[in-house]
């Protein structure tokens, strides 16, 4: 739709320019004058120029253009608006009269003029879109306003201009030009607000400041030519709209372009230091972003010293890094330095000028090293490093870390700049270094995890994973670990007459060494068990194999008990473990019994089978035995209380005639309550042994 | 984190090691290393007073067995004194009285010593 009505306006526009050609000529020769036919002619002008204003709005992309490409097409605009109006003036040689608007005095005036307008509009319209780009380039919430408001008072002041055929500009205020003079001066105040949106200026390059300017120069005196060659006579004279219009686009032109030049020639002094920021800006990001893409630390170390050394184009570039525990700086990445001189390097320790930069904190710069007494080893050292700049780098806490130096083989070659540079480069490096190491931390830590998990489904499969069936007995049993690994345990095995035995042992301390302990121990148990028909020979033969087998500090506290179905009993030995918890049948007071002996693993022998007992116990009409491990009685809740053995005593005069099942969740019910938030600190293990030979009704 | 505490002082060429608050997988490498540089400086005459002691773990009982050998290798010995009643419980249960003597007092543990000197 938009396509076709534009070309039907190819068409029509020529033929509307060329009849009101012909009318003017008409009207030369007649000197007659149709006031209906100068209202038809200023429509179809106002027409053209709207028209070329929504083309160039709908059709021509401005958005993309770069700076230079806009400033360029802008000069192209004046220049083919200046030339094309100084030619036609030079060889037509245009005649008006002196009166405003100006009359045609010759015929050639008629052609001069009919050109120049259009010449005028088709390249002032654009070039005032070409603006616009540039005063958006910063836009602010109001600046669409204004340039819309502007471009509404400039028609306004087109018409205004058109009736009251008084100059632009003329600002009499008298009582025939007061709407022109108004919106003129509206419009002025407009321009010169938005005159003042030139800040991509700030941003251009030396360089470009420099071309601008001087290409600027000339473009503005077109600029100010124009009104002489145009505006004075040739437009007013074609038509007034066209001219108010153009004109203050050309007023437009003329104080923006002014305001710019002068604003890039105050620049220009700066520049060199403003361009200077921008590029280390510009590093410091690309730096920046590089350094923090690199996560391998022996990759990202051998790249804080390429780019600082591209940066500051140093002779010679390295990271040292501080070593805590060696109180001395390591050099971890070097360019431009031998094998040797790393070796001999003398800014390895805390002195010298590694002390001033840590002392003070901050970066440092010498200039002439050859100047300097204090340093004269340097130059022993390394004889190209004539200027030196350190700086140090500190972590996220402000700790140091370390410090990077760059030297030049010339004195004085490093200035103020390049200090903050090397600043701003060691900030990034050592962000990106502390950065590496924390990801490869957690990545350790995740791994270390995941052995644990393994390790724990591997203890959690030691532990057995069913309950044996043992005639006239009930029994239950439960282990919790209290982190990832455990040093409890307990097992069923079988003596060498058949009867069913029961283990609950503690290994001591915690962690990976008991967890370690608990399986060699369930190996040596499985296997010696077959060999002994009493707990006591079999502890004694356990501590026998494990206490030349075991760290001296550690040690296990076990209780070994044998289950006779027949007799209903339970014989049990106490190797340095916690009481066993005991109700008889016909009892309602149930005990602790501790029986001597000493934990597995603390003598060699002799004095561990003198002083070990054995212990039997009947469960007969109902009777109960606990073995636990010192987990549950030193289960500590958040006010640091214990369990303690009384609790444990009356919860079990409570639930002593309950089935193993439900006295097993009773307690594991009462010891997590009582702890509630607090997390377990030991393991948690306990067997109930229970004879249910007779019925008996469980307490609700 | 419970706090643990080692004060050493010297008594008739006897090396007093008091230890105080609680004695777990925590604090026992710390009661070790005062016990290890006892034996280094060749003291092998120790009591170690327990009467600021509140809790210890099997870590802690471990400590003691770890310097023994050493200890009465070298013809010295390590005595314990004045064990809380819930403490000495502890050591009680393991067996700890037929491997260590245990006095009320630090001086008749003292006096042990000398005796036997």
């Amino acid at each position: 739709m938009l396509k076709k009505i534009f070309k039907i306006l190819v068409i029509l526009i020529p033929l509307a320019i060329l009849s009101i050609l012909i009318i003017d000529i008409l009207s030369f020769y007649s000197n007659i004058s149709v006031t209906l036919i100068s209202y038809l002619r200023e429509i179809v002008i106002f027409s053209l120029i709207f028209l070329c204003y929504q083309f160039i709005k709908s059709r021509l992309n401005l958005d993309e253009l770069t700076i230079s490409q806009n400033l360029r097409r802008i000069t192209y605009l004046i220049a083919i608006n200046f030339f094309i109006s100084i030619i036609l003036k030079l060889l037509l040689n245009p005649e008006y009269s002196s009166s405003f608007p100006a009359k045609y005095n010759s015929l050639s005036a008629v052609f001069v003029s009919t050109v120049m307008a259009f010449t005028a509009s088709f390249t002032l319209v654009p070039a005032l879109f070409l603006l616009k780009q540039l005063i958006f380039y910063k836009r602010k919430r109001n600046t669409s306003l204004i340039f819309h408001a502007y471009l509404l008072v400039i028609t306004i002041n087109a018409f205004s201009v058109y009736f009251s055929r008084q100059p632009v500009g003329w600002l009499r205020f008298s009582n025939q030009s007061l709407a022109n003079d108004i919106s003129f001066s509206v419009a002025l105040i407009l321009v010169i607000m938005l005159s003042f949106r030139n800040e991509w200026i700030t941003y251009l390059s030396r360089k470009k400041k420099i071309i601008y300017f001087f290409s600027g120069i000339p473009t503005f005196i077109a600029i100010v030519a124009l009104f002489d060659i145009v505006y004075r006579q040739s437009l007013p004279s074609y038509s007034l709209t066209i001219a108010a219009l153009t004109f203050n686009m050309w007023i437009f032109l003329l104080i923006y372009g002014g305001l710019a030049i002068s604003k890039l020639f105050l620049q220009l002094p700066t520049a060199r230091a403003f361009d200077r920021k921008i590029k280390e800006l510009n590093s410091l990001y690309d730096l920046g972003r590089l350094l923090n893409s690199e996560t391998n630390i022996n990759k990202l170390l051998p790249l804080i010293t390429r780019l600082t050394s591209q940066v500051l184009e140093s002779h010679s570039t390295w990271l040292e890094l501080y070593e805590e525990k060696e109180h001395r700086f390591t050099v971890v990445s070097q360019i431009n330095l031998t094998l040797e001189e790393i070796k001999n390097n003398p800014f390895l320790t805390n002195d010298g000028l590694n002390e001033l930069i840590i002392k003070n904190k901050d970066s440092i710069l010498i200039n002439d090293i050859p100047h300097h007494r204090q340093f004269k080893n340097l130059l022993q050292w390394k004889k190209e490093v004539r200027t030196i700049l350190g700086a140090p780098l500190f972590s996220n806490r402000g700790q140091l870390m370390g410090i990077i130096y760059a030297t030049k083989a010339k004195e004085y070659t490093f200035d103020i700049d390049d200090v903050s540079l090397l600043q701003g480069v060691s900030n990034q490096a050592a962000a990106a270094i502390e950065n590496a190491r924390l990801l490869k931390q957690s990545i350790e830590r995740e791994r270390l995890e995941q052995e644990l998990k393994i390790a724990r489904d591997v203890q959690l499969k030691l532990l057995p994973q069913s309950l044996p069936k043992v005639e006239n007995f009930d029994i239950d049993a439960f282990c919790l670990s209290a982190y990832e690994l455990g040093g409890d345990y307990y097992d069923f095995f079988y003596f060498s007459d058949g009867n069913p035995g029961i283990i609950v042992g503690d290994v001591s301390g915690k962690g990976t060494s008991a967890a370690l302990y608990m399986a060699e121990f369930k190996g040596i148990i499985q296997t010696l068990a077959k060999n002994h028909k009493n707990p006591y020979t079999l502890a004694c033969d356990i501590n026998r194999i494990i206490y030349p087998n075991i760290e001296r500090r550690s040690f296990v506290s076990a209780i070994i008990a044998k289950l006779n179905s027949q007799e209903e009993t339970v014989v049990f030995t106490r190797a340095g473990h916690t009481p066993v918890l005991y109700c008889s049948g016909n009892s309602h007071e149930p005990s602790n019994i501790i029986t001597k002996g000493i934990g597995i693993g603390l003598d060699p022998g002799s004095k561990f089978n003198e002083i070990l007992e054995e212990y039997t116990v009947s469960l007969k009409e109902n009777g109960t035995v606990i073995f636990y491990t010192d987990g549950l009685t030193e289960a500590r809740n958040g006010e640091g209380l214990e369990f303690g053995e009384e609790r444990l005593l009356l919860l079990f005069k409570d639930c002593k005639r309950n089935s193993a099942f439900e006295i097993k969740e009773k307690l594991v019910k009462t010891v997590v309550e009582f702890c509630a938030e607090t997390p377990l600190h030991d393991d948690l293990t306990f067997v109930i042994l229970k004879n249910c030979n007779e019925n008996f009704t469980s307490k609700p | 984190m419970e706090r643990f505490e080692v004060f050493l002082k010297d008594r008739e060429s006897v090396k007093i090691l008091n230890i105080q608050g609680f004695l777990d997988a925590h604090t026992a490498p710390d009661f070790e290393s005062e016990l290890q540089k006892l034996i280094r400086e060749k003291n092998y005459n120790i009591v170690v007073n327990l009467d600021g002691l509140q809790y210890i773990s099997s870590a802690g009982l471990g400590v003691f067995m770890g310097v023994i050998e050493d200890i009465r290798g070298n013809g010295g010995d390590l005595k314990i004194c004045c064990a809380a009643p819930k403490v000495f419980k502890v050591f009680d249960l393991l067996g700890f009285p037929s491997l260590y003597e245990f006095f009320d007092s630090e001086d008749s543990a003292i006096k042990k010593f000398n005796v036997k000197v």
